[in-house]
């Protein structure tokens, strides 16, 4: 007994000692960006917020792609997820096993196609060209379709047997009950969108275009850099504190098991 | 009425297959042109030459064992300290430390690369602590990226692989672990003979999920060294884009090529395999 009770407080040792270690980059960070010259002071973020004006306009170029994305990306998941769970159709398996697919493919592997396709349309170096490949992405219908398939099919029977068409089996029964993971699909989103950096660096030249994601790297804010660093870390942060338990959801439902 | 139904349900599809046929697969067709001709004006086809180019490149081939020898290091530890903490976890709520383990993986690459220039740069935590001890200071985010790199991988995606595989190990029943408590008062026993087969498939998922996020870490690497990184960490990524500098699409495509079949198979043949691995527990 005494030899089990060692063991879990040992384990509770390694655990919080992992814990902390992935606490020590944020925490450091917040301690720089509250030091000016080797004082405690705000410099940092007087000097981030009152007078660089790239800050906003990059910060805004940031808000902006991650809505547009999720403006496109909600609402195409959540239909094609209703069609592929609730009819059955030729080459249903085969359009799930791209979704799976193509969720899994990193962005490295259909850069080249990608640029191609961008390209011929015109639109490179404008703001469509991040805002359409990750809107058409295959994550969120992947991650709603997980969702809707382990839900129970009696209910939208008996509402189609009540004659509700499609349109109001959707709207009235599967978006709220996929409440939960609709959330969740926001907030996943949300976080890879807000710290995108392949794709500007492809897709993007004019420096006005540019989310502020890819620009705190090298010396662009000088001194001040740690608190823009603070400052662009306060949106996903707030969305962790507030959702930590959708986003732990959504992470479970985009495992295979 | 059947007929229609199966209408509805592809129509409900369209709009964002065709989106993902338009924006992912079309064109990764159409990119295959480049990669098995050359030529500008007149396109001639050339079969394999623009892989043998690829193959032989210096450059690429850098990348490529890069890439390789990160995975082949980075993926097994990733995994096995996830299920270490995910078997601790699984015991009790933890709160603050779950919340903690998620974090990294949260934080904007931007803003994780400042904190890290700042700890492991030139005059940073690192080389005052260094100092401290009486050694010299060292220029540590370039001499030593790539156990850097290793240790920012694990710390970026440990709290993300812990939640699947915490989730796997709740799901199964407690008579397991209670009927080999009977037998034996071993935990690692419980763990390598009981928990392991039974999650195996969410632990080859976990894998491919693994192998799929180094490939994120690339947001990391620019962040922290802009276009140029030290050699050790140089990755694909960085080649592809030099090549878009030069407008060298034969090379590129060939690369892509090559990484879209490799990734495809291997997550084609964990889908297949796995279905397997439900049928042998069940």
């Amino acid at each position: 007994m005494w030899n089990r009770g060692f063991r879990f407080a040992a384990q509770r040792v390694l655990l919080s000692f992992v814990a902390v270690c992935c606490l020590i980059p944020m925490g450091y960070l917040l301690a720089d960006s509250v030091r000016s010259m080797g004082h405690l002071s705000l410099r940092q973020y007087e000097d981030i917020l009152l007078y660089t004006k790239e800050f906003f306009t990059w910060f805004w170029n940031s808000v902006l792609y991650t809505s547009a994305i999720l403006a496109l990306c909600v609402p195409t998941a959540l239909l094609a997820a209703f069609g592929l769970t609730q009819y059955r159709f030729h080459g249903r398996n085969g359009v799930l096993f791209l979704y799976t697919l193509l969720m899994l493919l990193p962005f490295q592997a259909t850069v080249v196609a990608q640029h191609l396709l961008l390209n011929a349309l015109g639109l490179l170096d404008t703001r469509l060209a991040i805002i359409l490949p990750l809107g058409f992405g295959a994550f969120g219908t992947f991650l709603l379709t997980q969702f809707l398939r382990g839900l129970d099919r009696a209910v939208i029977e008996a509402a189609q047997l009540d004659g509700a068409g499609w349109f109001q089996t959707l709207t009235q029964i599967i978006a709220p009950m996929c409440r939960p993971a609709i959330v969740s699909l926001i907030v996943l989103q949300l976080i890879s969108c807000w710290s995108m950096v392949d794709q500007p660096v492809v897709f993007l030249r004019s420096e006005n275009l540019l989310p502020l994601s890819q620009r705190l790297s090298g010396q662009v804010f000088g001194p001040s850099a740690f608190a823009a660093g603070v400052l662009y870390a306060v949106t996903p942060m707030l969305v962790y504190l507030f959702c930590q338990k959708a986003l732990e959801e959504g992470i479970s439902l985009s495992s295979i098991k | 009425m059947r007929k229609k139904a199966v209408y509805t349900g592809i129509l409900l599809v369209l709009p964002g297959l065709l989106g993902l046929l338009a924006f992912y697969v079309i064109p990764f067709f159409i990119s295959l042109i480049y990669t098995f001709t050359q030529g500008v004006v007149e396109r001639r086809f050339v079969g394999l030459e623009n892989f043998q180019d690829l193959l032989g490149n210096t450059v690429f081939r850098q990348a490529v064992g890069n890439t390789a020898s990160f995975l082949a290091v980075g993926v097994p530890m990733l995994l096995l300290l996830s299920l270490l903490l995910s078997v601790i976890l699984a015991k009790d709520s933890f709160s603050w430390q779950r919340w903690a383990l998620l974090l990294p993986f949260v934080l904007p690459a931007s803003s994780l690369a400042v904190a890290w220039r700042s700890i492991w740069g030139t005059g940073g935590a690192a080389d005052r602590l260094l100092e401290l001890l009486g050694m010299s200071s060292r220029n540590l985010l370039e001499r030593s990226a790539f156990p850097l790199l290793l240790v920012l991988y694990l710390l970026r995606n440990v709290g993300y692989i812990c939640i699947i595989l915490t989730s796997a190990i709740r799901s199964l029943p407690p008579e397991y672990q209670e009927s080999y408590r009977l037998d034996s008062t071993s935990e690692s026993g419980y763990v390598r003979l009981i928990l392991v087969p039974l999650i195996a498939p969410t632990l080859l998922f976990a894998g491919v999920v693994s192998v799929v996020n180094y490939f994120l870490l690339f947001r990391d690497v620019y962040m922290i060294y802009g276009e140029v990184p030290p050699k050790t960490v140089y990755m694909l990524q960085h080649f592809m884009n030099n090549n878009f500098y030069k407008l060298n699409y034969q090379r590129l495509s060939a690369a892509a090529f090559l990484l879209a079949i490799c990734l495809s198979g291997l997550v084609a043949l964990v889908l297949l395999g796995q279905r397997r691995l439900k049928w042998n527990v069940e």
